[in-house]
């Protein structure tokens, strides 16, 4: 089912949580809302779910309004931060308590609930665990049986508001690629919400970065890693440095030395470029590479990491290179930003 | 919940030792402070004549003084139980100017002298009291009645069953109600299948502990029952009475009596919660 949120609005005592947010999310679709905490979107979600009611604006099923309905009547799977299974209840009985608490009339056979459990406990992997309490689960598999209960109400959508947050990096990770898997398989449309940036970029078809209460950026993961469209997007995903440049006729210049990046149609005047670690290239000496001395070597992963002084204007700068380059502490070595994205102080991009 | 069996490691060396101390510790101090008074209860008991015990014991008056006591506890307790719950849910859910002094005057009656709310009450419930003048035009006696005995056991039963509500109301959170609205749930589903059997374990600690205090409690309750015999006199003032007579065997009778029907009651309680916990 096609979600459509217009102008929502939403302010907590005298704080602008949501300021006129508007996005758009296709049937079938897997959009991450990423933002760091108090961006507001986790408002967001819950105002979608109904958790929440908003000051403005209007959320659409379809093209159903469905501002004024109250949570029950959204029929939205919703999966908790911290599960919020219910304790003394077993894992079938969570799982069947949204059919369970249907008028009688609209109801299931009890032999229907019960192969439904089954099957949903198929699904989430969690088979033989039927008569376990919650509290016999470790957290990824509370998390699972949380998903299988929001499931089990055959749901429009699926709501999942930081589902992984709680969980460590091992267990975060299989459970990624698992709930894409299940997105998959049941084409359901689905929204979650995350403040981590990897998950957001491997998972989603889609990402809304937020920041303020408001959309920074809606775009692919390609989007808006390698084009983003402010600062705070530049900044706030992946890793940057930032260098205070000059543009002068669309060139860009620290300090006087041209360099090879483009500004694009930026106005003249005082510019930040920011340029990822990865495309910091070790080069010859020539008229576009930068000179600088190396303050220190780190290995990370398959990689190293180079920390750099630039000898024009002494900014620090980190690259990230393969493990073949040979230098060393006090090393001078030169530098040609490969690829990077010039943003005026006004906020305007390359 | 995980229910395990309880394990006593007796012998395995344990990083965290001390469990043969503290179980020494914990038989000497119950033996001394619990054990042994009720011990001397039961000799004294045992002392006279089984003919005697029940002439006393389980005579008419006081057997009509059991009645009422058990029977004004439960009432006081059951109360408790519906508005205690409301009350601890009200401080636990909402934040509202004066919160922290409401919170305070639940307390007052476990610090208050029981003489003093006992006479409290009785000058508000009295004939001429101020809602005792509103109540006995319309033919409602509440001082010198069981319905006064209720109020005052209600009075000191209430801390109980708020304290021990509140920090397991306080620790289910918010997020498992909406989960329940958000799976379809009406509120009252959400309050039946999922609030009050989080919290029925919790709640029936605190309603025991309410009970239990109710049947014992004298000083509140006599000043406001009358005290009259077959209608409004407990049992705790019966000994007293007998007491008063220099009757000792007597009295210790009536209190084999009590202790005999508390310990079952609590017994009949406890076996209630565990097959509850193993239900759930």
């Amino acid at each position: 089912m096609r979600i459509t949120v217009q102008n929502i609005a939403k302010n907590f005592s005298n704080m602008k949580a949501l300021d006129s947010v508007s996005i758009d999310v296709k049937s079938g679709e897997l959009v991450a809302l990423l933002g760091p905490s108090g961006s507001g979107k986790t408002t967001l979600l819950r105002i979608v779910a109904g958790l929440e009611t908003p000051d403005a604006g209007t959320v659409l099923f379809g093209d159903e309004d469905a501002s004024s309905w109250p949570v029950q009547k959204r029929q939205v799977g919703f999966v908790f931060q911290h599960y919020a299974l219910f304790r003394h209840m077993t894992v079938g009985n969570n799982i069947a308590f949204g059919q369970d608490v249907r008028p009688r009339r609209a109801r299931l056979a009890k032999s229907v609930i019960k192969d439904r459990v089954r099957d949903l406990l198929r699904l989430v992997q969690l088979d033989d665990m039927e008569a376990r309490y919650p509290s016999q689960l470790s957290g990824g598999q509370r998390q699972r049986v949380a998903l299988a209960r929001a499931l089990a109400i055959e749901p429009r959508v699926l709501l999942l508001d930081e589902p992984f947050g709680a969980l460590d990096a091992k267990v975060r990770k299989d459970l990624r690629a698992w709930l894409r898997q299940i997105h998959d398989e049941t084409g359901l449309t689905t929204l979650f919400v995350t403040h981590d940036q990897e998950e957001a970029l491997e998972l989603a078809d889609r990402i809304v970065v937020m920041n303020k209460g408001m959309v920074e950026q809606v775009g692919t993961a390609d989007d808006v890693f390698d084009s983003a469209a402010t600062p705070f997007v530049q900044d706030f995903i992946g890793e940057s440095n930032k260098l205070a440049v000059d543009i002068l006729r669309g060139a860009v210049f620290l300090r006087g030395q041209k360099l090879s990046v483009s500004a694009g149609n930026l106005a003249d005047g005082p510019a930040i470029l920011y340029v990822r670690p990865h495309h910091l290239l070790i080069s010859e000496p020539g008229a576009l590479a930068m000179p600088a001395t190396v303050t220190g070597i780190r290995r990370s992963g398959a990689r190293y990491r180079i920390d750099a002084i630039l000898s024009n204007g002494q900014q620090q700068v980190e690259i990230e290179c393969r493990t073949t380059v040979q230098v060393s502490a006090g090393s001078q070595i030169h530098l040609i930003p490969e690829y990077g994205r010039v943003f005026a102080q006004n906020g305007l991009g390359s | 919940m995980t229910i395990g069996r309880p394990r006593i490691y007796m012998k395995s060396p344990s990083p965290l030792p001390g469990f043969g101390i503290s179980l020494g510790y914990t038989l000497v101090y119950l033996s001394i402070i619990v054990l042994l008074p009720l011990a001397a209860v039961f000799s004294k008991t045992a002392a006279m004549g089984w003919h005697e015990f029940v002439a006393v014991g389980l005579s008419k008056r006081a057997i009509a003084a059991y009645k009422l006591t058990f029977g004004t506890a439960f009432v006081a307790a059951m109360t408790n139980a519906a508005f205690g719950l409301i009350v601890a849910w009200v401080l636990v859910r909402y934040e509202f100017w004066g919160k922290k002094f409401v919170d305070a005057l639940i307390d007052l009656p476990f610090a208050l002298p029981t003489a003093v709310a006992g006479i409290a009450l009785t000058s508000i419930y009295a004939a001429n009291g101020w809602i005792g003048r509103y109540l006995e035009p319309h033919g409602i006696k509440v001082a010198y009645t069981p319905i006064g005995i209720s109020i005052a056991l209600i009075f000191v039963g209430l801390p109980f069953v708020v304290r021990t509500v509140e920090p397991v109301l306080k620790d289910l959170g918010l997020d498992v109600e909406e989960a329940a609205a958000s799976l379809g749930a009406n509120r009252f589903a959400t309050i039946r299948r999922v609030v009050l059997p989080a919290i029925f374990p919790a709640l029936t600690t605190g309603v025991t502990l309410a009970f239990a205090r109710a049947v014992g409690e004298y000083g509140s309750v006599i000043f406001i029952a009358g005290n009259m015999p077959f209608k409004s006199e407990i049992a705790p003032l019966l000994i007293i009475v007998q007491l008063e007579q220099y009757n000792y065997a007597g009295a210790t009778a009536i209190a084999t009596v009590m202790l005999a029907m508390s310990f079952f009651l609590l017994l009949v309680v406890n076996m209630l919660q565990s097959w509850a916990r193993h239900r759930s």
